[in-house]
């Protein structure tokens, strides 16, 4: 394994953030070094807080969803789904099928879009513009499909309680389609450039490993827990939006050598695996696109479902992206909370820095696809 | 989860928990098991649920919190961990924790009178499930319920007490709102 051995210098402090180019958004990190080494480390956060969970309890239920959008621009569409799906079990609300269909194909383009961002982040922190940019390129050709269909790019605000805001315009099957098609090879192009490159395996072999006993003290999910071999997938442990009617394998980490699983290295495969499995639901959907209505129910601003509560999850490009909403019957929820996947890798990053080179602390922390946009929500 | 799978893991419970059987509500349209526990009771459901024969409740999924009236209003969502279990490519090695039953525990108690600084004590679960650290943290600091005992490298927070936000009798400064709340 590639580690620097602790040299027993005298220790050095370094803070790193809370504004830092290396960061993945505003949080500090203190780092007690030995040598290029970390040996202890401590994390805060709280710099650029929101209280959006505060805010849905002062705002009328029919437009909680575009605050719930707010949660992490990058993936909106999971948690507006979470939060509607949430409150249509509050309200014995369902979405019409190809409301389902439609919200599934709107996710696995957001998924797409964000497992691309944080391997064009791994890629530019290895000094590899080149890859970079052709990953940037397909990602705005993913984005330019999420326009279509939403009208947005980032903070979609696109569904509602009941279903989705607009139908599918014409010809946009097509373009998934051909999108899909192209991407495919485009992943067979990003393995032969990149994926395998000596210099990059160099980078990222063996560096920083989580075991999977770690991933179960820390409660990681999605991909960073893949990576190390523990497998949970919501859309296979609770299905919705139809996920159980679409053949789903699923990402097997593809690691076998202990000694490799885990790495950096494996997390980035792993997000390329999950591109493709995307892929594969996307063309699925879209060859089985249901016919129908959108919508279902009257939302307005007199909207407001029974006294009760209910828990809803989702299976977000980071992990499990959880929703518990409280109502008392009254015109806003009584209480929003979600359960954000980086929450648990803020948790696990005292521990898994330490022994963590210097010169490796970017790109694992690229690796690990940290949202700080979620924790500070 | 089924109807049948639901009532073996009950009784299960029951058999284990012999004198102090946890009421069971209902919990949304899910029809997850939910059981409600007193603080006195907390830990020792929370150690036989990790540790059941018929299902190992071994993962803390979420804890959430809320303040509804005069009372917090804890929930514990678990789900059960399932070890060398197949994917639908096949074999893999473990572990693996697909699948598996829900549990949901909820637990009330009173709330403090105003938004004091220093609210109630309440027993930690660290100590069955380690990944409710992050939850229990958040928690205290949004609602000022102290998780005892401490977990080992949790930091006092360096920023001056300014209220709990997350409590409903927290009224914000204006300086922080910038237009009305209720404006809708």
């Amino acid at each position: 394994m590639k580690r620097p051995a602790f040299k027993h210098t005298d220790l050095s402090r370094l803070r790193v953030g809370p504004i830092h180019p290396d960061l993945p958004g505003p949080i500090a990190l203190t780092l007690l070094l030995d040598g290029e080494s970390v040996v202890e480390a401590t994390v805060e956060r709280g710099f650029a807080h929101r209280g959006l969970e505060k805010v849905t309890e002062s705002r009328l239920w029919h437009v909680t969803p575009a605050y719930a959008a707010r949660l992490e621009p990058e993936a909106s569409a999971f948690s507006e789904l979470v939060f509607c799906l949430a409150v249509e079990e509050l309200a014995y609300l369902t979405a019409p099928p190809r409301a389902q269909s439609i919200r599934m194909i709107l996710c696995e383009l957001s998924r797409i879009a964000s497992n691309l961002l944080s391997v064009s982040h791994m890629a530019r922190l290895v000094g590899s513009g080149t890859f970079f940019h052709y990953v940037q390129r397909d990602r705005e050709k993913i984005l330019d499909l999420i326009e279509l269909l939403t009208g947005a790019r980032f903070n979609l605000n696109f569904l509602k309680f009941g279903g989705v805001k607009a139908d599918i315009s014409e010809g946009f099957v097509e373009r998934v389609l051909e999108t899909c098609e192209a991407l495919r090879y485009r992943l067979k192009e990003y393995n032969d450039l990149f994926s395998y490159n000596t210099s990059f395996l160099l980078r990222t072999r063996g560096v920083g490993q989580i075991s999977a006993a770690a991933v179960q003290e820390f409660g990681l999910t999605g991909p960073n827990a893949w990576a190390s071999g523990v497998f949970a997938d919501s859309r296979i442990e609770s299905p919705y939006c139809g996920y159980d009617l679409v053949e789903h394998q699923g990402v097997t980490p593809v690691v076998t050598d202990p000694a490799k699983q885990g790495d950096c290295h494996a997390r980035y495969i792993v997000r390329l695996q999950e591109i493709l499995a995307s892929l594969e639901i996307l063309q699925t959907v879209c060859h089985h696109l249901p016919v129908g209505e959108f919508a279902r129910g009257k939302i307005d601003k007199d909207f407001a479902p029974a006294s009760g509560e209910a828990y809803a999850r989702v299976e977000s490009p980071r992990g499990l992206l959880g929703c518990h909403v409280i109502s008392t019957g009254g015109r806003s929820p009584a209480r929003t909370q979600f359960r954000v996947p980086s929450m648990s890798v803020y948790h696990a990053l005292p521990h898994v820095l330490k022994g963590i080179s210097m010169e490796d602390f970017p790109v694992f922390l690229a690796s690990l696809d940290l949202s700080v946009a979620e924790l500070d929500r | 989860m089924t109807a049948a799978t639901t009532e073996k893991i009950l009784a299960n419970l029951q058999a284990a928990l012999a004198g102090l059987t946890p009421t069971r509500l209902r919990f949304g349209r899910s029809g997850a098991l939910c059981l409600t526990v007193l603080d006195t009771s907390l830990l020792r459901v929370a150690r036989v649920v990790r540790d059941l024969e018929l299902a190992h409740f071994a993962r803390l999924e979420n804890l959430s919190c809320a303040h509804l009236d005069d009372q917090f209003q804890l929930t514990y969502f678990l789900r059960e961990s399932r070890h060398g279990m197949a994917t639908a490519k096949g074999a893999m090695s473990a572990p693996v924790t697909n699948g598996g039953a829900e549990l949901i525990l909820k637990t009330t108690f009173k709330a403090p009178e105003k938004n004091q600084q220093g609210g109630p004590d309440w027993p930690s679960v660290t100590g069955v499930w380690p990944e409710a650290a992050p939850f229990e943290a958040e928690i205290s600091e949004f609602f000022g319920i102290r998780f005892v005992p401490r977990v080992a490298g949790e930091t006092e927070s360096s920023r001056p007490y300014v209220g709990f936000p997350l409590r409903k009798d927290y009224v914000f400064p204006r300086e922080l709102l910038g237009r009305e709340m209720d404006a809708e």
